[in-house]
């Protein structure tokens, strides 16, 4: 299976503070791939450095190489073109204070996409993408603030998945989801791994055993241990993964 | 580590458990082991009463496991325990119900004129007995080279099995009058041959909590089983 990011020798610092020790790490094209660590680890951080949204916090200084494709995301490409193509969904739904269609249509308005057939395309592809359009495709013109915290989430898959990204980051999309709303989007993943790629950080041990296929393990800025989901859940090699896994880790 | 502390007692409990079981287990088989070339029915008619009590405790470890799965999503290491503690505790089970299997036989026998015993049983008794005594030590202590020595007694008692059928069909043919006292013993020998096999199972479970990886596929098991069969073929 091909990589479709590569990071190498990724170091990182906010000031003094080094947040990313000489991470190393593939993604692979088609498949999910699980960041799990306890908090503080490093993990949003070199997934933030997926889509460079780091560039924007003070004093943030990077060493290494990022590449999307083989091109080196911080020097021979557009911040606005690679997030079109690493799109990211957060923790907690953020849809725009606007209708659902304008949500959806935000991102292709952005790139030039003006015609209303084309952006109503755009629409209904990624609402059904997103498994989503059955519940609003009679509600497109009303505000998504109205929407249950789970189908603002998924609308906010929508919205990402709008401007046909290779990559979709996914920063702990389901934790604040009741049980119902976190299976529809697990099964939503499984499905749109079959056309993206999906980094995504979790909490949920189970989550990640469930639907990654690959996992990685941080601790304190280093990624200790990655290899197949499987693998990783079953047998671990490192003793502080398996300490972290099993709820052990003091 | 001070995490999960009410977890870490509960598959301590367990493991104590299986280890009390496995002890029952062995006590049964010592008892068929001294009830056989007496054919003591009485000796092995408590073997078979005891195994209630075994059957209880597959029930009550298996309750426990179950629990666990649902309490606590055990993962790692943590849930190789678990699968394995499950399989482990029914070859358990089935060793010690092939102790009663052998009780019936011993006690049909107590009713039946004395024959000879092929020589090979003793072999395959105490083989058997080593090998379940191994697989239980191996497993509490998690020393993996006991469960290894294991699979290599498994082919002792195989070969004790190929010999006492071939020594009891010779017997039939001369001495056709004790036929029923022959297939008895054909069929302790059988019993024996599938206790090892359980216990060689309980080996492979062992392995796999320790290092992490299954020591023979079900196929392969198949396969040597196959093989085993068409010998008599």
């Amino acid at each position: 299976m091909a990589n479709i990011m590569e990071a190498h020798n990724l170091n990182l610092w906010y000031g003094e503070h080094q947040a990313l020790k000489n991470i190393n790490l593939d993604i692979q094209e088609h498949k999910i791939t699980a960041l799990i660590g306890p908090s503080g680890c490093g993990k949003s951080t070199f997934m933030k450095t997926l889509n460079r949204m780091n560039d924007l916090v003070d004093g943030c200084r990077i060493e290494g190489d990022v590449f999307l494709n083989g091109t080196d995301i911080y020097k021979d490409m557009d911040v606005n073109i690679l997030r079109k193509r690493v799109g990211m969904v957060f923790q907690k739904a953020n849809p725009f204070p606007m209708s659902i269609y304008d949500n959806i249509a935000y991102g292709p308005r952005l790139h030039g996409i003006h015609n209303k057939a084309a952006l109503d395309e755009i629409v209904e592809r990624s609402l059904k993408q997103a498994a989503i359009w059955d519940e609003t495709k009679d509600r497109l013109k009303k505000n998504a603030l109205g929407m249950s915290g789970g189908q603002q989430q998924r609308l906010c898959i929508a919205r990402a998945i709008a401007v046909e990204p290779e990559v979709l980051l996914m920063d702990e999309s389901t934790s604040a989801l009741d049980p119902i709303s976190t299976g529809k989007i697990e099964e939503l993943c499984l499905e749109l791994k079959k056309k993206y790629t999906i980094v995504m950080i979790t909490h949920n041990m189970q989550q990640a055993n469930r639907i990654s296929d690959i996992t990685a393990f941080f601790l304190l800025g280093e990624l200790i241990e990655v290899g197949e989901t499987q693998n990783i859940f079953l047998n671990p090699k490192n003793k502080k993964t398996e300490e972290y896994i099993t709820g052990r880790f003091g | 580590m001070a995490n999960r502390t009410e977890y870490d007692a509960e598959l301590r409990e367990i493991n104590v458990l299986i280890h009390e079981m496995g002890k029952e287990v062995k006590r049964s088989i010592d008892r068929i082991i001294h009830a056989f070339p007496e054919r003591d029915a009485k000796l092995a008619s408590e073997v078979m009463e005891r195994d209630d009590i075994i059957d209880k405790m597959e029930t009550d470890i298996e309750e426990r496991c179950i629990n666990i799965v649902v309490k606590q999503a055990p993962l790692a290491s943590d849930w190789r325990k678990i699968a394995s503690y499950m399989r482990m505790i029914g070859d358990l089970e089935r060793i010690a119900d092939n102790s009663s299997d052998i009780s019936i036989y011993i006690i049909k026998l107590s009713k039946l004129p004395e024959v000879e015993v092929p020589y090979e049983f003793h072999k395959m008794f105490l083989t058997m007995r080593e090998m379940v005594g191994n697989t239980i030590e191996s497993f509490f202590t998690g020393n993996i080279d006991l469960a290894k020595d294991v699979s290599a007694q498994d082919d002792i008692v195989d070969q004790g099995f190929d010999s006492v059928v071939k020594e009891i069909t010779e017997k039939i043919k001369a001495d056709p009058e004790n036929t029923e006292q022959y297939i008895n013993y054909l069929m302790v020998a059988k019993y024996i041959e599938r206790m090892a096999d359980h216990s060689e199972n309980i080996a492979s479970w062992v392995s796999f909590i320790v290092k992490g990886q299954l020591q023979m596929s079900y196929t392969d098991r198949y396969q040597k089983e196959s093989q085993q069969f068409q010998f008599y073929e």
